[in-house]
């Protein structure tokens, strides 16, 4: 295992967890434009379930760390670690904004599923909300798996 | 925008059916076939990926044309950008590390393949998995599953080190079982903040200091547990062949194999070696293997002395941690359940087809041991049942 090594773990994850919030994210904005969408009804609820396991994770990682008297993060993977980390910075100084918040968590098993257009439109902000977060701090995992370039 | 992405996705699309077709009309040995078959099935994953981005690029210009307004709800572009980053890593990955142990694959790689599949096999949880292997420092490819092994070449032609490859299966074997390890890390991890750094805790300027070496302390062990474990996995299921590879193939003889500055142990990957070789020895103990691990011990202290070095973790380790690490990687082999050796495959002294490549890989480091000389003629003959 190397330093690459974890990073690109990373790097998968993340990659997955965007095309999550991606595919959600378009599947809810044909529905708002009432087209037919052609993303397969299988792949979405993959989809669903990736970003809402990854969702509850991160909730756990935080709650866990809430106990501890230093509030260290512990128990998984230091990229995790660092996400989880800003996570809890967005929570604490941005929540009143409607960034990524406690309360955007508890709530996106419902959003998701929802056919009611103001939820659908809360869904589809904090997907993009989630989508900035997770974009933002995957960039220092990919220069150190792909470099600054490849010539 | 529309036209640019457009244009990036018609040429990702024209190279994954290159791709595919290159993989498709490809020979390789029959152990690499599967790992075939699945690079083929991703190509055409990708390919369907693409043809859908087009799609809704399609969807997005008909839109546009009668819907789309001010408001960004209405506009789906970044998402389709999203996706077309995603299939343009997918076929990176594809072409830079699943491609090239199927293009460039060399009758020598079988007896790598024979003792990854074996492996897999070994588990449930890994054996629909195909055995891929290519040339490289020993490692496993992070990126995706099934994992990509790495060996080195002139190592991949003989049989002394392939039991290293059971260390990366270790890698392997954690990924998928990702959570369950990483619960059993955390109480560990506070074990060793409470232990490493509670007699010198302070309540100053300085405290924030500590505080972020304290984090770093906690972060090195998620790693070197992993590391450890993968030890103790390469020791359970190869026996004194792990052993014996290991600790002729890590060991340097240099000062580093023993100690490193504070600066190379924060954030470091693996513990150092000397450390390693130590909770090795421990469990080879504990497996009844006690004069494979005394012997071990025995030459590394020799170079230790011979070097004239001394341990010194600053903070990052202490005995006093042992029984709870030891406990934690017993945990996590029985969370993931590795076959263990049996007596027999590290007794035997002979060894046909039918046999396991655990008890081949111990004979070979008994015949090796017994004779170096003789030893080469003796491989040379098993290997020609495997490539021929």
């Amino acid at each position: 295992m190397s330093k690459a090594w974890l990073a690109a773990n990373n790097i998968e994850r993340t990659y997955r967890i965007l095309s999550s919030i991606n595919l959600l994210s378009i599947h809810a904005k044909l529905k708002l434009l009432k087209s037919e969408s052609p993303i397969d009804k299988d792949e979405l609820i993959q989809s669903q379930n990736d970003l809402l396991s990854f969702m509850s994770e991160l909730a756990e990682l935080l709650e866990k760390a809430d106990k501890r008297d230093n509030h260290t993060i512990l128990g998984t993977d230091p990229q995790m670690g660092q996400l989880a980390t800003r996570l809890r910075d967005e929570i604490t100084h941005r929540s009143s904004t409607r960034h990524v918040s406690r309360l955007m968590i508890e709530e996106l098993p419902n959003l998701i599923t929802s056919e009611k257009e103001n939820e659908i439109r809360t869904l589809i902000h904090d997907l993009d909300q989630l989508r900035f977060l997770m974009e933002q701090y995957s960039y220092a995992d990919m220069v150190t798996i792909f470099g600054e370039g490849w010539a | 925008m529309i036209v640019y992405l457009e244009k990036r996705n018609l040429r990702l699309l024209q190279l994954a059916e290159h791709l595919g077709e290159i993989i498709n009309t490809s020979e390789v040995s029959e152990e690499l076939e599967p790992f075939k078959e699945f690079v083929r099935s991703q190509c055409k994953d990708l390919s369907q990926n693409i043809k859908r981005n087009l799609q809704l690029l399609q969807i997005r210009k008909n839109v546009g044309e009668l819907i789309v307004s001010n408001d960004p709800a209405n506009d789906f572009l970044k998402e389709i950008l999203g996706e077309t980053r995603k299939v343009n890593h997918w076929l990176f990955r594809l072409s830079e590390y699943y491609a090239p142990p199927i293009l460039r694959a060399h009758p020598h790689d079988r007896l790598s393949l024979n003792i990854i599949g074996w492996l897999h096999r070994s588990n449930p949880d890994t054996e629909i998995y195909p055995p891929v292997v290519n040339s490289g420092t020993v490692s496993m490819d992070p990126l995706g599953i099934p994992p990509v092994y790495y060996f080195p070449v002139v190592e991949q032609h003989g049989l002394l080190y392939q039991p290293l490859i059971i260390h990366e299966y270790g890698h392997f074997i954690y990924k998928l079982h990702k959570q369950e390890m990483d619960d059993l890390v955390v109480e560990l991890q506070e074990d060793a903040l409470y232990l490493l750094q509670s007699s010198r805790y302070r309540n100053d300027l300085y405290s924030s200091l500590q505080a972020q070496t304290r984090l770093g302390i906690a972060n090195t062990w998620y790693a070197w547990t992993q590391e450890l474990f993968c030890d103790a996995v390469g020791l359970v299921m190869g026996g004194p062949s792990y052993l014996f590879a290991f600790s002729s193939y890590l060991h340097t003889l240099q000062e580093s194999d023993f100690r490193r500055e504070p600066d190379m142990l924060k954030g470091s990957i693996h513990p150092p070696r000397w450390l390693r070789v130590q909770f090795l020895a421990r469990r080879a103990e504990s497996l009844n293997l006690t004069d494979v691990a005394k012997e071990i011990i025995g030459e590394w202290e020799n170079v230790k002395s011979m070097l004239g070095t001394t341990e010194d973790y600053y903070g990052y380790y202490s005995p006093d941690l042992d029984k709870t690490i030891d406990e934690t990687i017993d945990d996590m082999l029985v969370e993931s359940n590795p076959r263990p050796f049996d007596m027999d495959e590290i007794s035997a002294s002979q060894w046909d087809l039918t046999c396991t490549p655990i008890l081949l890989l111990n004979l070979a480091w008994q015949i090796y041991r017994d004779g170096p000389n003789t030893y080469e003629n003796w491989e040379r003959k098993i290997l020609g049942k495997f490539i021929s």
